[in-house]
């Protein structure tokens, strides 16, 4: 194990963790590749694309969160001068309600980019607009002319429950109930995850813990709105410039709602300015490619920040009941979590995905997660990294915290006599390999954060996170230039460092430099099908998928150099960046220079590639935040004082991108803690659509994250990697509003955790 | 004998509610297959938006995974990400 603390980050230290390192690169902190372009802003993001031509779009949205279209009038934005088109949902592809595949329900995402017949949230696009100005196009949208039946809105999961509630979606019948529910509702669906009999061995507890909690919608906060442009030709072939977190993803779902098929779409991926999976979706693409087609120019949308708070996904709010029980030694014996979670307008909340996560971490024989998926008139829920896990892990960890004052046990104590090991099966089925989450805690419980002293009004909370990480498919080309320096093409936008990770991995893998290596990220008509860039599982799957492609470059480097040398291929190995003829001492090793040089007589240009669809291997990931607050007893205010984030990483391949992200997840989580919430009027009108009302931590209210990166290796990787883009923002939530909790004697159970609460706690 | 565990709303549409199954073979789509005809269409709802867990590990895009040592095949919703 070692392990790296970003507040004592020094030259020594550093030194000292890259001589144990076995690897030459990985390991290591190179300059990232992308960084000079976007310091420097000559980095293209999605809205800096300009074409010959182009036009602008805007979009007519609603001003209800829930009415019936009665009427759209588009002739006064069409007498307009300067107004090219105008479309609306009719223009779009004719989809029924069965027009779905196991990641989309094509219907209603069709019915999310432009309403049909009804409005379901606050901001919800009716009309698309195209002209030659940014200025003309905004002013024909406000043109339009909508006439609506208002109804009532059904703004929270309570009201949506109730019987006398207006039903959102007349398709959704509830799934998942014994007995199949025949009515239309507005919980769409029920999951259930079974272990043991928890029900009875609860009766068996010296203490049930039983709590209910609450957390509110929240937005990814991506600094970068929505952005894309997208040119359709005569040859009927469309070419989309956008900022995602898939091109392949924008490109397979465009088509669909555009009537297209597929490969009559070419998605060129620009840089992305934060995603944090907001960006698993699409919004703008058919709209601006459907205007194009009708125009026959390209034609460009961008959101702006009003437009991505109203309309785009955030992740639900929702609500926990938990149940633990324990022994009066502190042995967990059974555990039972309720889960409601916000869908938005459109069915599918990450509620399986709470169920899943919420008792993961801990050893539990006897166990209950129920999930309810329930519809309310809010913008239909998005991924946020580790969808689902945060909301159930604060109800979890929270009731663990209180659980271990009950019993005047150290909190790290508690959760290090549960905690789940090699051996452990989760609540969700799966039997744990080895996993990290013991070490984190141990890590957590050595550092010298959690021994500090504390003064009065100050807090100190703990809480543990779970995410399983994921492979699937990736694909991965490497391109030996004249020169020898090598290109390594991915199709997985680059949302988190992950050009560096897999030049590194190159590099690595081949034995040259990382200066050698040039990464980028490919169109979809560049490279094979990838799966999107989410779940963490970029580093993991493609990094693979790179460690193949450089495995079959050397092969085939091997070949050529044989060749050659008029050897048999069997006799040439490849070490330390070189093709040597092991049988004979008189032959010189050959460098991938000279193999560059050499292609064109021995066959031409050389590539190495590797398209895979990783199904198994992608190591769980588990993390443990320290988290020390101060509350001012006159205002309520909370001051995080210090916070340290513990996660085991497998293998760190840049532990400054590693670190970064156990940064950034706790710093989003912290926000989500104390701040952040969604704010409606009775309407259903969301108050506050921007950055000064919607309140996002900024570096001043933070101190610096430390970290701890705990390396417990993932066999399933070359290298050892697991996922890290998720698993940090599981546990803020709860370790701060443990720390919260004790700083004030009170047990908070209502996020966000702003002042107004923390004083009518505190009296 | 493998046992085979199912989300409620496939047992609810398909299994008239029972949730836990049992089926022989060798291979993970030899024995959906074989659930699928004892409840048809089985298959195919199985195949949208679910992963399968086998002892240590979740697959998904499952197909005919090897069931050696396998004592419990878990339907599970298919693992998504931010």
């Amino acid at each position: 194990m070692s392990s790296v603390r970003t507040e004592e980050l020094d030259r020594l230290n550093q030194e000292t963790i890259e001589e144990g390192n076995r690897f030459k690169v990985i390991g290591t902190r190179p300059i990232r590749p992308d960084g000079i372009d976007k310091v420097t802003g000559k980095a293209n993001f999605g809205a800096d694309i300009v074409l010959n031509g182009m036009l602008y779009g805007a979009i007519h949205r609603s001003p209800h969160a829930h009415a019936l279209i009665k009427k759209i009038d588009i002739s006064k934005a069409l007498k307009l001068e300067g107004v090219k088109s105008i479309i609306t949902h009719s223009d779009l592809a004719s989809l029924k309600p069965t027009d779905k595949n196991s990641n989309v329900n094509f219907f209603d995402l069709a019915r999310n980019v432009l309403a049909k017949d009804k409005v379901l949230y606050d901001g919800h696009a009716i009309v698309a607009v195209a002209a030659i100005s940014q200025s003309i196009a905004n002013k024909a949208a406000e043109l339009i002319e909508v006439e609506y039946k208002v109804l009532k809105p059904v703004m929270d999961i309570k009201t949506a429950e109730k019987k006398s509630s207006p039903i959102i979606d007349k398709n959704i019948f509830t799934e998942g109930l014994s007995e199949p529910n025949k009515k239309p509702s507005n919980t769409a669906k029920k999951v259930e995850f079974l272990l043991g009999d928890p029900e009875k061995t609860l009766n068996e507890a010296d203490i049930v813990l039983d709590r209910k909690y609450s957390t509110q919608t929240v937005h990814q906060g991506y600094i970068e709105p929505h952005a894309c442009a997208a040119s359709y030709t005569k040859d009927n072939q469309a070419t989309i410039w956008c900022s995602s977190q898939g091109a392949f993803m924008v490109r397979a779902y465009t088509a669909k709602l555009c009537g297209l098929e597929t490969s009559k779409i070419k998605v060129i991926p620009a840089e992305i300015g934060g995603g944090f999976g907001g960006k698993t979706t699409i919004y703008l693409e058919p709209l601006a490619v459907k205007l194009s087609q009708k125009t026959g120019r390209p034609v460009k949308l961008v959101m702006n920040r009003t437009e991505v708070m109203r309309a785009t996904g955030p992740t639900s709010g929702g609500t926990a009941h938990v149940k633990l029980g324990t022994d009066k030694k502190g042995n967990f014996i059974a555990g039972l979590i309720e889960l409601k979670y916000e869908a938005g307008a459109f069915a599918g909340s990450p509620v399986g995905l709470g169920c899943m996560t919420a008792f993961a971490p801990y050893n539990l024989k006897h166990v209950k997660c129920t999930g309810w998926d329930i519809l309310v008139n809010r913008p239909k829920a998005a991924a946020y990294r580790a969808p689902g896990a945060p909301v159930a892990a604060f109800a979890v960890e929270s009731a663990i915290d209180e659980v271990a004052s009950i019993l005047q046990m150290d909190p790290i104590e508690l959760r290090l006599k549960n905690c789940a090991t090699e051996g452990t099966t989760a609540p969700y089925g799966v039997t744990f390999d080895k996993i990290g989450h013991k070490e984190c805690l141990e890590a957590g419980f050595k550092s010298s954060h959690y021994h500090k002293k504390l003064k009065p009004y100050q807090g100190r909370g703990i809480a543990s996170g779970f995410w399983f990480n994921i492979g699937g498919n990736s694909s991965a080309e490497i391109m030996i230039n004249e020169d020898g320096n090598v290109t390594v093409a991915t199709g997985n936008p680059d949302i988190g460092g992950s050009r560096a990770s897999m030049a590194m991995m190159a590099a690595e893998t081949l034995g040259i430099g990382m200066e050698n290596v040039k990464p980028i990220v490919a169109d979809t008509e560049s490279i094979p099908y990838s799966d999107l860039t989410g779940g963490s599982r970029v580093t993991f799957a493609t990094g693979k998928a790179v460690v193949e492609a450089a495995m079959d470059l050397i092969a085939e480097m091997c070949r050529r150099a044989a060749k050659f040398w008029k050897v048999d291929p069997k006799q040439v190995e490849w070490t330390n960046g070189n093709a040597i003829c092991i049988e004979r001492k008189d032959i010189e090793p050959m460098s991938m220079k000279q193999i560059a040089k050499i292609a064109f007589k021995t066959g031409g240009a050389i590539s190495g590639k590797a398209n895979i669809n990783v199904k198994k291997g992608a190591g769980p990931g588990f993390g443990v935040h320290i988290c020390d607050v101060e509350v001012d007893p006159e205002t309520g205010r909370v001051t995080v004082l210090r916070y340290t984030a513990i996660q085991d990483v497998g293998k760190a391949i840049h532990p400054s991108y590693v670190e970064g992200q156990l940064q950034g997840g706790a710093a989003q989580g912290i926000g989500w803690a104390l701040n952040e919430e969604y704010v409606y009027n009775k309407e259903g009108n969301l108050m506050n659509t921007g950055f000064l009302d919607y309140r996002i931590p900024v570096a001043s209210d933070l101190p610096m994250i430390e970290t701890i990166l705990v390396e417990v290796p993932n066999s399933g990787h070359p290298f050892g990697v697991r996922g890290v883009g998720e698993t940090p923002i599981v546990p803020p939530l709860a370790a701060v509003a443990n720390a919260v909790s004790n700083a004030i004697g009170k047990r908070m159970t209502n996020l966000p955790l702003n002042p107004i609460k923390i004083l009518s706690e505190i009296g | 004998m493998i046992k085979i565990v199912i989300p409620s709303q496939i047992a609810c549409n398909y299994t008239d509610g029972v949730h836990e199954l049992n089926a022989k073979g060798d291979k993970l789509d030899q024995i959906i297959s074989s659930l699928d005809e004892q409840y048809p269409g089985i298959k195919n709802a199985l195949s949208e938006g679910f992963a399968c867990a086998l002892e240590n590990e979740i697959i998904h895009d499952w197909f005919d995974e090897e069931l050696n040592n396998v004592r419990t095949v878990r339907f599970i919703p298919a693992i998504e990400g931010g």
